[in-house]
C-alpha cells in the first residue's frame, strides 16, 4: 500500500514537471514567459529591430536560392562518358 | 491483490509516460525536412567525391585520345559511383522540393513521385552494373544510363527551376512588402522636415532592382516553359542564366536595403518626438497621428487625411464616405503618409506600422512595441512619438 502510494505520488510528480517542460510547439517555457498577465513590459529592442529581423530572415531566403543554384549547376559536372 | 498489482503496473507506466515531453512523439514537419536535406547534402558531397577520384581513375587510364584500355574493376568503380553521384544528386533536389514552403503538397507530391522513378530506375541500373560478368554487359548498362541521364538532368532542373521560382517569388513578395514600409518611413520622415534626398536614391535603387528581378524571373519561367524535350536543352540553359541574373539583382536590392534600414535607424533618432509603432494581431486598431502608417492584412480599412498621401494596392471594393474618408473591403497594403491621418482597420492578419507621432487603439488580440514598452494584448490606447499637433 505504502508502495502504491509513493507511485501515486511519483506519477502526480512527473506529470506535473512534464506539462510544465514543455508548451504544445515544443518550446521550452520559462517562468518569465508564462507571466502573460502583465500587458506591458520593456521592449527588449527598438521596433526598428523588427525591421532588422524581417531582412535577416530575407537574407537566409536569398543565402538559401543562392545555394540551391549552386547546386542545381553541379548536375552538369555529372556525365555519364563511358 | 491483484487489482493492486494492476494498479501498480498501471501507475508505473503512466510514471514513464509523464516523464516524456507531449511533443516527445512526433518532432515537426519543416523539422524533419531540414534533416533529410542535410542528410541529403552529405550524402551527395560525399557520392560526388567519390565519383571525381573514380572518373579521375578512369581518365588516366583511358587517355584524352581515348586509346587506352580501362580494366573492368576500373570501368566498373566508375559506373557505380557514377550511379551513385545521380541518384545522390536526385535525392538532394528531392529534400529541396520537400522542404520547399513555397510549393503546394500538390506539386511537391507531383514532382517527389517523378524523381523517385528516376531514382528507382537508376537503381535497378546500379545492380545490373554490380553484377555485370564482362566489359559489353558493363558498357551495355554504362550507355542505357548515359541515354536516361540525359532525359532525368532535364527534368531535374526543370522541377529545380520550379523550386527555385516559388523561392524567387516568395523573396520577391516580402521585398516589396517590406519596400512599401521602407517608403513610408522615408515619406514621413520627409514630412518631418528631414532631408531625405540620399534615402530616395537608395529607395529607387531598390525598387530598380526589384523590378529587374521580377522582369528576369518572367523571363526564366517563360524559358523553363518552353523545354518539352532534351532538344530543348538551350532554353533551359537560358532559364538558369536568367535565374542567376534575377538572383543578382536579389542580391543587388538586399544591399540597397540594408543600407536604407541602416540610414533610416540613424535619421529616425535624431528627430524629436518622432516614434515608431509595430503591431501585429487580429482585430480593429484606430490610428491618429502625423507622419506615416503602414497597414496590411485582409479585412476593412478607412482612411482619412487632412494633408498627405494614401496609396492602397489590393483586390476589393472602394467607397467614397461623406466626411471625406474612403472605406476599402478586403484591401492588401496601404501606405498613408501626412499630417492629421486617421486610419481604421478591422480584420485578421493585420500588419501594422506607424512612424512619426500618434496614438492607436487597439482591440483583439495581437502584440505591438513601441520604441519604450512593448506589449502582449490588443487592448487599449499606445502612444507613439511625441505630442500630435492638434492645429495640424
Amino acid at each position: 500500500m505504502r508502495a502504491v502510494s509513493l507511485l501515486l505520488t511519483l506519477t502526480l510528480l512527473g506529470l506535473f514537471t512534464g506539462c510544465a517542460q514543455v508548451d504544445g510547439k515544443g518550446q521550452q517555457i520559462t517562468p518569465a514567459d508564462t507571466q502573460e498577465s502583465y500587458p506591458e513590459r520593456e521592449a527588449p529592442q527598438s521596433p526598428v529591430n523588427t525591421e532588422d529581423t524581417e531582412i535577416d530572415s530575407l537574407l537566409q531566403e536569398i543565402q538559401t536560392l543562392d545555394e540551391f543554384l549552386g547546386e542545381i549547376e553541379g548536375i552538369d559536372s555529372i556525365e555519364a562518358e563511358f | 491483490m491483484k487489482a493492486m498489482k494492476l494498479l501498480s503496473i498501471a501507475l508505473v507506466a503512466m510514471l514513464a509516460l509523464s516523464l516524456l515531453p507531449p511533443g516527445y512523439a512526433q518532432p515537426p514537419p519543416v523539422k524533419k525536412a531540414e534533416e533529410r536535406y542535410k542528410a541529403a547534402k552529405s550524402s551527395y558531397l560525399s557520392a560526388m567525391e567519390m565519383y571525381k577520384n573514380a572518373r579521375q581513375d578512369f581518365m588516366k587510364i583511358r587517355g584524352p585520345a581515348k586509346r587506352g584500355t580501362v580494366p573492368f574493376d576500373k570501368l566498373q568503380n566508375f559506373v557505380l559511383r557514377s550511379i551513385d553521384a545521380m541518384i545522390a544528386h536526385i535525392e538532394l533536389v528531392k529534400a529541396r522540393v520537400e522542404m520547399s514552403g513555397a510549393l503546394t503538397e500538390e506539386e511537391k507530391s507531383e514532382a517527389i513521385e517523378r524523381l523517385d522513378t528516376y531514382v528507382s530506375y537508376l537503381k535497378e541500373k546500379r545492380i545490373e552494373a554490380e553484377q555485370a560478368e564482362n566489359r559489353e554487359q558493363l558498357l551495355k548498362v554504362g550507355r542505357e544510363v548515359r541515354t536516361k541521364w540525359l532525359e532525368v538532368r532535364l527534368e531535374v532542373r526543370k522541377i529545380a527551376g520550379r523550386v527555385i521560382i516559388s523561392r524567387i517569388d516568395r523573396i520577391l513578395t516580402r521585398a516589396e512588402e517590406i519596400g512599401d514600409r521602407l517608403e513610408v518611413r522615408v515619406e514621413a520622415l520627409r514630412e518631418a522636415g528631414e532631408d531625405t534626398t540620399e534615402l530616395e536614391a537608395l529607395l529607387q535603387q531598390y525598387r530598380e532592382h526589384l523590378s529587374l528581378a521580377a522582369e528576369k524571373r518572367n523571363t526564366a519561367e517563360e524559358k523553363l516553359n518552353a523545354v518539352t524535350s532534351p532538344e530543348d536543352a538551350g532554353n533551359l540553359r537560358e532559364a538558369h542564366t536568367y535565374l542567376r541574373e534575377t538572383n543578382r539583382h536579389i542580391k543587388e536590392m538586399f544591399v540597397a536595403l540594408r543600407q536604407i534600414a541602416r540610414e533610416l535607424r540613424d535619421k529616425e533618432v535624431t528627430v524629436t518626438g518622432f516614434g515608431a509603432l509595430f503591431a501585429r494581431g487580429n482585430g480593429s486598431a484606430v490610428l491618429r497621428g502625423d507622419g506615416g502608417v503602414f497597414v496590411s492584412g485582409n479585412g476593412t480599412l478607412t482612411v482619412k487625411v487632412s494633408s498627405g498621401r494614401v496609396r492602397v494596392v489590393g483586390a476589393g471594393e472602394k467607397q467614397e464616405n461623406e466626411d471625406g474618408s474612403v472605406t476599402y473591403r478586403g484591401f492588401g497594403r496601404a501606405k498613408v503618409v501626412g499630417r492629421g491621418i486617421h486610419v481604421s482597420v478591422t480584420g485578421e492578419n493585420l500588419l501594422i506600422r506607424a512612424v512619426g507621432r500618434g496614438t492607436a487603439e487597439l482591440s483583439g488580440t495581437g502584440e505591438w512595441r513601441t520604441v519604450r514598452v512593448a506589449g502582449s494584448s490588443w487592448s487599449g490606447e499606445v502612444s507613439y512619438g511625441g505630442e500630435v499637433n492638434e492645429s495640424s
